[in-house]
């Protein structure tokens, strides 16, 4: 994965927020560079689509942007609170649309086939086993995507994911099981 | 390139594999597959360059805390609504200041003048000796003892309600078109030998006479008679 890890911006975002909070418009802008791809993915693994998803995308760092003056740190991480507002976008541009989300093509979002050195044999069939996780994905409940979409495709740790569903851990953590073992079935299935 | 499926993560997949009977392996191998594909997709470009404009929007509430933009929805609600507001108030305007409404007003306020009871009985006739509206009778409801109402009532046109009279006169000739001879207004007709005279009823014989509808044979046939 690209881009610094969840550890790295668990130690520069308070100071990054409560420079932001304070008008600094440029530690915004360190923000929107650390979370724009975590957030871009979690989106794209809801919706499907790629145009959707950067406008999705960008209306969450921008809702994020006019509201993080009320942001307290008394409640959930910022991790959660912004993936909070882009669970809002993402419900209303369901609402918009009353259309049930299709999976995203990875050959489209990730076209650089032959960018690593590995074996392009070897990255077909990796690519071809990720697209067949993403088409089953959309075959689970919305509650199950929305955690394996934060956990492994936003990559936010168990309670950043807590905090962006509203759950506790232990609830997430089973939610999460629930999601592996029935994609996997559902894989199988489409096997 | 190998998932970065973070140490944590997979062991909690794989101790939740062993406690439920699944197979840990699988669990693991398929939260690597989905963080690989995850790891596969870049920040499109269009993203990128919309960083610019995001941290460029107006701040003033990133610093006060107040939203400064109004919302549209709620915008369009408030116009919706002041604009039922005025359309209300100028049609009851309109009401009060043409219709019967403002006759109705105005009959209350010349009772308290007078000195007449301020809201009469539901069937009391009009205190006024002079009552400026006269009560428009229906063919099916011939008004009694309108023969000693005042001349100016004859102005009303009783089957039109047109002050003046209609440009058609009714006449009980043969072959005209009365609804029939039971129908006919008292106050243009012959009047007819009653065996009971009828007076103009007071206030006080309204309610408890049991006249409905003109018949004077109403109180002895009435279901609320004495002894029936």
């Amino acid at each position: 994965m690209t881009g610094p890890g969840y550890q790295d911006r668990a130690a520069v975002i308070p100071g990054l927020v409560t420079e932001a909070q304070h008008g600094d418009r440029e530690s915004f802008g360190r923000i929107f560079d650390l979370y724009h791809l975590p957030v871009y993915r979690y989106v794209l693994a809801r919706v499907g689509s790629a145009a959707d998803a950067e406008d999705i995308a960008a209306e969450t760092f921008v809702a994020a942007f006019g509201a993080i003056g009320r942001f307290s740190w008394q409640g959930p991480p910022f991790e959660a609170w912004l993936f909070r507002i882009a669970r809002s976008k993402i419900a209303d541009h369901r609402r918009h649309l009353h259309r049930r989300p299709t999976p995203a093509d990875i050959d489209a979002v990730a076209p650089d086939l032959l960018a690593s050195d590995e074996d392009v044999a070897n990255q077909v069939v990796r690519r071809d086993e990720q697209q067949r996780a993403i088409d089953a994905m959309s075959h689970l409940s919305n509650d199950q995507r929305d955690v394996l979409a934060l956990r492994f495709f936003a990559g936010l740790s168990l309670e950043e994911a807590a905090g962006a569903l509203g759950r506790s851990p232990a609830a997430v953590k089973q939610l999460q099981f629930r999601a592996v073992t029935a994609l996997r079935r559902r894989m199988e299935v489409n096997q | 390139m190998k998932p970065p499926l973070r140490p944590e993560d997979a062991l909690e997949l794989e101790l939740q594999g062993k406690a439920t009977g699944a197979c840990p392996e699988e669990l693991v191998q398929l939260g690597s597959t989905l963080r690989a594909a995850a790891a596969q997709i870049e920040a499109p470009i269009g993203l990128r360059a919309r960083r610019g404009s995001i941290i460029a929007a107006p701040t003033a509430q990133v610093t006060t805390g107040r939203r400064l933009r109004f919302p549209r929805r709620r915008l369009q609600a408030l116009l919706l609504a002041a604009a039922l507001t005025a359309m209300s108030a100028l049609a009851v305007a309109g009401a009060v200041g043409s219709g019967w409404i403002g006759e109705a007003i105005d009959d209350f306020v010349r009772g308290v003048l007078h000195g007449a009871p301020a809201v009469p009985g539901p069937l009391a006739p009009s205190p006024s000796p002079t009552p400026t509206r006269t009560p428009l009778p229906s063919p099916w409801q011939p008004p009694l003892g309108t023969e000693d109402a005042p001349a100016d009532a004859e102005e009303h046109d009783p089957w039109t309600g047109v002050p003046g009279g209609s440009s058609v006169e009714p006449t009980n000739e043969p072959g005209t078109d009365w609804p029939s001879a039971s129908d006919r207004p008292m106050a243009s007709a012959a009047p007819e030998p009653s065996p009971i005279p009828s007076p103009t009823p007071s206030a006080s014989d309204w309610p408890s006479s049991g006249i409905v509808n003109g018949g004077v044979d109403a109180p002895q046939g009435s279901p609320a008679a004495p002894g029936r």
